[in-house]
């Protein structure tokens, strides 16, 4: 009898650790998808049309699609399918129709993220996501591949969000705004990102951002390893073209504003609300951008110490970075209200990056001013990386958006 | 009696293991009930190799054209049309106030005659 009773309570106890192990050592959980690993298989883009966007970008998607390689397939998201054609069926890409008069961003980085488990795939969207209609990307996705939406109750973009191999980096605005949002305090909101993503959790940044979005400055690379932007290198190579190459330079400035709305001749175009959008002033304004990113170099090198002490091993890629703020600087390097002045941001962090054949490969994005696209070549190949340039980006980085945020990997092999 | 108790034993040992093996079973499955099994790691390859199936050709070369650049001629000469009918209020508005500056200059005509008139009359006195 006492021997029986043995048994059973032994039984139970075995039972109720069994049930409690699961969520005390979890296992293999579902984790964010890294930015740097093994080939990219799967990649979201979209595109918009002259019919209801100024910002076109079928031309930059075929440069995009024609960069990354053969058996990488491509999620074209449209919302108007009868407004492009193609060269002819390619393999390579299928198009996702968003619902009619949906309205999309060229960004499908931003409204979720990916995360992956030993078998499943999951779209996380955030708790709200407030631009154009880009909140229905996921599910469009989700449909066509047959994945998870999961509607989560933190506030972020995936921007000021990029993944390392071992942890998963979180721009500091995001943090401090989820936790006014939710009334909770820094440390319990990088809990709950670090449950929700899977993986441990590094702020980005110890005070308010100087850059929207962390992925235009942050590139996590293989190994505790991370590259962060470097304005100050990005000011004195501008500078150097500019003193230099002065011809290159205004050239590059030239074809900016020109093309800004695709076509030399127009200047200016009316939104879909009846307000008039001018095509900004570039020409000249390079040297307000070295400006600015002189004045932004020191909270770059803030956040390059700061992961240097968090034990990571910080690499430098050069950037020019105009001025973020709400007043762009004029000539004399004075803040204005002139809306009119939008410099392309320069990023060469806003990069894709994979191991292909087992060679660390990086998707760099090209603007067209050949002295900096040069030099981030060069830094990129300093470090091992086998670049592949993809160009056609100034206009996008008018908008303030790289090759990063054009793009949405959703599966690696 | 001792081969009793090893028998026992051996079969409380059978029972635990059993127990853990059910419950493992069992409290796994709880565990991942709110996933699909829509298999990233397999099944997404596979809807992508499925999605490339569909397609028959394989261009090297992708080439997106946007067909509605028409349109984008359209929005342009709509705003060109704005212009030219703001151009002609604009006109218009000039001419009417030309109009009106002529009119206004013929009242102060008629009241520099009249106030002549009024001076001469009054001398009359």
């Amino acid at each position: 009898m006492k021997n029986l009773f043995f048994t059973v309570a032994t039984t139970l106890s075995i039972v109720s650790v069994s049930y409690l192990l699961p969520s005390i050592f979890p296992g293999e959980r579902a984790k964010i998808l890294s930015d740097v690993g093994s080939e990219i298989r799967l990649v979201a883009c979209s595109a918009t049309n002259a019919r209801t966007s100024s910002l076109r970008n079928a031309e930059l998607v075929s440069n995009i699609v024609n960069g990354l390689p053969q058996d990488v397939h491509i999620m074209l998201l449209v919302n108007d399918r009868s407004a492009f054609a193609t060269s002819s069926n390619n393999r390579r890409v299928t198009f996702v129709e968003m619902p009619r008069k949906s309205d999309i961003s060229i960004w499908p980085q931003d409204p979720f993220v990916v995360v992956q488990g030993p078998s499943t795939t999951k779209l996380i969207t955030p708790c709200s996501f407030n631009r154009e209609d880009d909140e229905r990307m996921p599910a469009q996705l989700a449909g066509m591949l047959n994945l998870e939406v999961i509607h989560s109750e933190m506030h972020f973009e995936g921007g000021n969000i990029v993944c390392g191999e071992d942890s998963v980096f979180i721009g500091y605005d995001t943090i401090q705004h989820n936790a006014v949002v939710l009334e909770a305090t820094p440390q319990q909101i990088v809990k709950r990102f670090s449950k929700l993503f899977g993986r441990p959790v590094v702020v980005v940044g110890e005070s308010i951002q100087e850059v929207g979005h962390i992925d235009l400055i942050v590139t996590p690379l293989r190994g505790r390893k991370v590259a962060v932007a470097d304005s100050r290198a990005g000011a004195r190579l501008a500078a150097s073209a500019v003193d230099r190459q002065p011809d290159d330079v205004l050239d590059f400035e030239t074809r900016c504003e020109q093309m800004y709305f695709g076509r030399e001749d127009v200047t200016e175009l009316t939104d879909r609300d009846g307000k008039k959008i001018i095509r900004p002033n570039v020409v000249g304004q390079t040297k307000a951008a070295i400006s600015a990113s002189l004045q932004i170099a020191p909270a770059l090198d803030r956040i390059a110490r700061q992961l240097s002490r968090a034990g990571y091993s910080v690499v430098r890629i050069p950037a020019l970075i105009p001025d973020q703020g709400s007043t762009p600087q004029d000539d004399a390097g004075q803040g204005t209200n002139d809306a009119s002045k939008r410099y392309p941001f320069l990023s060469y962090s806003n990069v894709l990056v994979e191991m292909r054949h087992n060679q660390p490969l990086v998707y760099l994005p090209h603007y067209g001013f050949e002295a900096m696209d040069q030099a981030a070549l060069r830094a990129w190949d300093e470090l091992g990386f086998q670049v592949k340039p993809v160009p056609g980006f100034a206009t996008s980085a008018m908008y303030g958006g790289g090759l990063r945020c054009c793009t949405k990997v959703l599966l690696r092999n | 009696m001792k081969t009793k108790q090893i028998f026992f034993n051996a079969a409380t040992v059978c029972m635990v293991a059993l127990a853990v093996l059910m419950t493992q079973a069992m409290f796994n499955g709880a565990v991942h009930a709110d996933q699909r099994n829509d298999a990233a790691g397999g099944d997404l390859r596979q809807r992508v190799a499925d999605l490339e199936d569909q397609q028959d050709e394989n261009d090297i070369e992708f080439v997106l054209i946007d067909r509605t650049l028409a349109d984008l001629n359209l929005r342009i000469n709509a705003n060109d049309a704005d212009i030219r009918a703001l151009d002609g209020r604009g006109k218009a508005l000039g001419d009417r106030v030309n109009r009106l500056d002529a009119r206004c200059k013929n009242l102060q005509e008629q009241q520099d005659a009249l106030a002549a008139m009024v001076k001469r009359l009054s001398a009359r006195k």
